[in-house]
């Protein structure tokens, strides 16, 4: 740890600020391009830049959210709620000052989460097998597949495109090739971080692309004096800081939930508890921009647990960053708390640098930010192109990669256009392998499919993460009928 | 048709064709490899349980989207829309055309010819200046100066090795 690291924190905070706060750029995306900048790098190096990019993005997306009510994030969707009807009675920087600073308490007590759960839910990880590594994997996709946007069966669908490109090249047991077509490109399978580059960020140019929609912000420049904390409203705010934070960490455990879930939770939580806010909520209710805004953040938390205990991404950008541990040569999971210790640190460490630089670069670059915000569409969409372009060409010097993301940007704008969604597709890309070579264990040494499902139903912590399994997928069964009883 | 549903009835026929060819691939590894089907190690068994999760997710949704179907088609889509969406969809293939054309001619000519000619004709397309001359001004500059400072920045700080 040296002055370096820190300064490529800094500069991986800047860059998910900015990108997080630029609507359109979602802080997946963000993350996608960073990883394919850091291969080839130091592990360490990599990783600062990479902690602090995600840390920035999570923070930058209420920027766009509170000034323009477009959110940078999904997560910083309900932070718009009321932060927007903020902006309009002239009070944006005490928004922004609010969900600055609730930010960084979010992010540290997220640290702290991460701590103490990540080494106490590591040593139990241990006792996984096959059965139960197979298990969290396919969970983690029907997750996100069922959660996504769009219905149920179409986000199954999108997974099943996910384990399919996984499958492309040679079989990881016996070598025979697969999918390939005889084309020699495809013998090695398509590069996975070249595949979310296309589905996030590339689609992303194609859907913007008719957008007319201007970026037209009234925000003035803000004096730094007026970012500050306010004291005043942080004394509203701290009682639904006290559940809103733990409710965000504990979503954010939840493989496949993510910060924009923890954040919508929280704010309704607090919408129910809080018998006399500030001001009705989605008037500009200080407490309807502190409750989503420290879910949110505190969520990163819980998504990290998840990774590198279980090796289950929490969200989409935890995927993402899943991708980076394995492009440097590191593999999240049970073992990680034990064979990598001090990464584990290493990157506590980076995060609480991370959270501290975002709080202070969002202080003192708001304005920045704002003024890149008036950036043209004519700028804005190329750049992103060509970042996309030379992000999927930087990961292997290889021009087929670059073909192979744009044609996945293609079929990502079809897919979302028609109601699937892209993030079980992309969990699915990664943790493919995962699924197949754990069930694929698992046949052969029981012996028999017969053997192997009862494998499942006789290990005492497979039965656990079973019940867990259809106890969520129960309880999406039920929000989803209440809300038809109620409309 | 209306936009939605063009896209909507492509991605089912790539979806289709995507469980067909995983099945269809199954069959050609055991007629080559005469393995049996069933059998617990072979490398059939796992692709053609998602291709079965596929079949299954395809033919529910189909039925989902054919009993919704008859209140789509009684929508009340306007011709100006449907003239949007396809204006949308030509922009979306022209773009992808264009960037196929772009990947070409950059490992032909390299990254510093190509990229600025590509960035100059996609900002002037894009660029909404109301005189021409602005718009040419803007889409040069713009496409210049992108140019140099990514190459910059991803051959010199980021030591990429470009086309």
């Amino acid at each position: 740890m040296n002055f370096i690291m820190v300064l490529y924190i800094l500069v991986g905070v800047m860059i998910g600020l900015v990108m997080g706060a630029l609507p359109g750029l979602t802080v997946t995306m963000t993350m996608v391009l960073v990883v394919s900048l850091t291969y080839g790098w130091p592990m360490n190096t990599a990783l600062a830049f990479i902690v602090g990019a995600f840390v920035g993005g999570v923070m930058g997306g209420s920027i766009a959210s509170i000034t323009l009510n477009i959110p940078g994030t999904a997560a910083a969707v309900a932070t718009g709620f009321d932060g927007y009807p903020l902006n309009k009675r002239g009070e944006a920087d005490k928004a922004l000052s609010t969900a600055l600073i609730v930010s960084l308490i979010g992010g540290l007590f997220g640290i702290l989460f991460l701590a103490a759960i990540g080494r106490l839910l590591g040593t139990f990880a241990l006792k996984f097998g096959s059965q139960e590594y197979f298990l969290l994997a396919v969970w983690g996709i029907s997750l996100v597949a069922v959660l996504s946007k769009g219905n149920m069966v179409k986000g199954l669908i999108s997974a099943g495109l996910g384990l399919l490109i996984c499958m492309v090249g040679m079989d990881p047991i016996t070598g025979i090739m697969r999918y390939t077509f005889g084309v020699n490109q495809l013998t090695g399978g398509f590069n996975f971080v070249a595949v979310m580059i296309g589905l996030f960020g590339m689609k992303e140019v194609f859907v913007q692309l008719s957008n007319k929609q201007a970026f037209k912000t009234t925000a003035t420049r803000y004096k730094i004096r007026s970012l500050l904390p306010d004291r005043a409203i942080l004394k509203k705010c701290w009682t639904s800081l006290l559940w809103s934070a733990p409710i965000g960490s504990i979503i954010g455990l939840l493989p496949g939930a993510g910060g924009d879930i923890g954040a919508l939770v929280s704010y309704g939580v607090t919408k129910q508890a809080v018998k006399n806010p500030s001001r009705p909520f989605g008037e500009g209710a200080y407490e309807g921009v502190a409750a989503p805004e420290i879910a949110n953040d505190a969520a990163v938390g819980g998504a990290l647990t998840t990774l590198f205990t279980l090796g289950i991404p929490g969200d989409a950008p935890t995927a993402v960053i899943l991708s980076a541990f394995y492009l440097h040569g590191l593999t999240p999971g049970p073992t990680f708390m034990v064979m990598n210790r001090e990464y584990f640190s290493l990157i506590l460490i980076f995060l609480l640098i991370g959270v501290i630089a975002a709080y202070f670069v969002g202080l003192l670059g708001s304005n920045a930010m704002l003024w890149m915000l008036r950036l043209p569409r004519w700028c804005i969409l190329p750049f992103i192109a060509i970042l996309c372009i030379m992000g999927a060409y930087s990961l292997q010097n290889n021009i087929y990669d670059v073909l192979f993301m744009v044609v996945f940007g293609l079929i990502g704008y079809v897919m979302e256009s028609a109601g699937f969604p892209i993030a079980p597709c992309v969990l699915a890309t990664i943790l493919g392998s995962m699924v197949e070579n754990n069930i694929r264990q698992v046949l052969i040494l029981t012996g028999g499919v017969g053997q192997a499902l009862l494998s499942f139903v006789t290990r005492p912590i497979s039965i656990v993460i079973l019940l867990l399994f259809v106890g969520s997928f129960a309880l999406r069964s039920l929000s989803g009928f209440s809300k038809k009883k109620n409309n | 048709m209306h936009e939605k549903k063009i896209l909507s009835v492509i991605s089912y026929v790539f979806f289709i064709a995507i469980t067909a060819v995983i099945f269809m691939d199954i069959f050609r590894i055991v007629r080559e490899r005469h393995l049996d089907f069933f059998a617990i190690n072979s490398p059939t068994v796992y692709a053609a349980l998602v291709g079965g999760m596929m079949t299954i997710c395809l033919i529910v949704s189909l039925t989902l989207e054919f009993k919704g179907g008859k209140a789509d088609r009684d929508a009340d889509y306007t011709d100006k829309e449907d003239q949007k969406g396809s204006q949308r969809s030509l922009k979306v293939l022209l773009l992808f055309a264009a960037l196929l054309i772009y990947i070409f001619l950059m490992r032909e000519f390299g990254f510093l010819l190509i990229t600025p000619l590509f960035l100059f004709v996609f900002m002037f397309i894009l660029c909404d200046a109301a005189s021409l001359l602005k718009r040419l001004l803007q889409s040069v500059g713009g496409a210049l100066a992108m140019t140099f400072i990514l190459y910059f920045v991803f051959s010199e700080i980021f030591a990429v090795l470009l086309p």
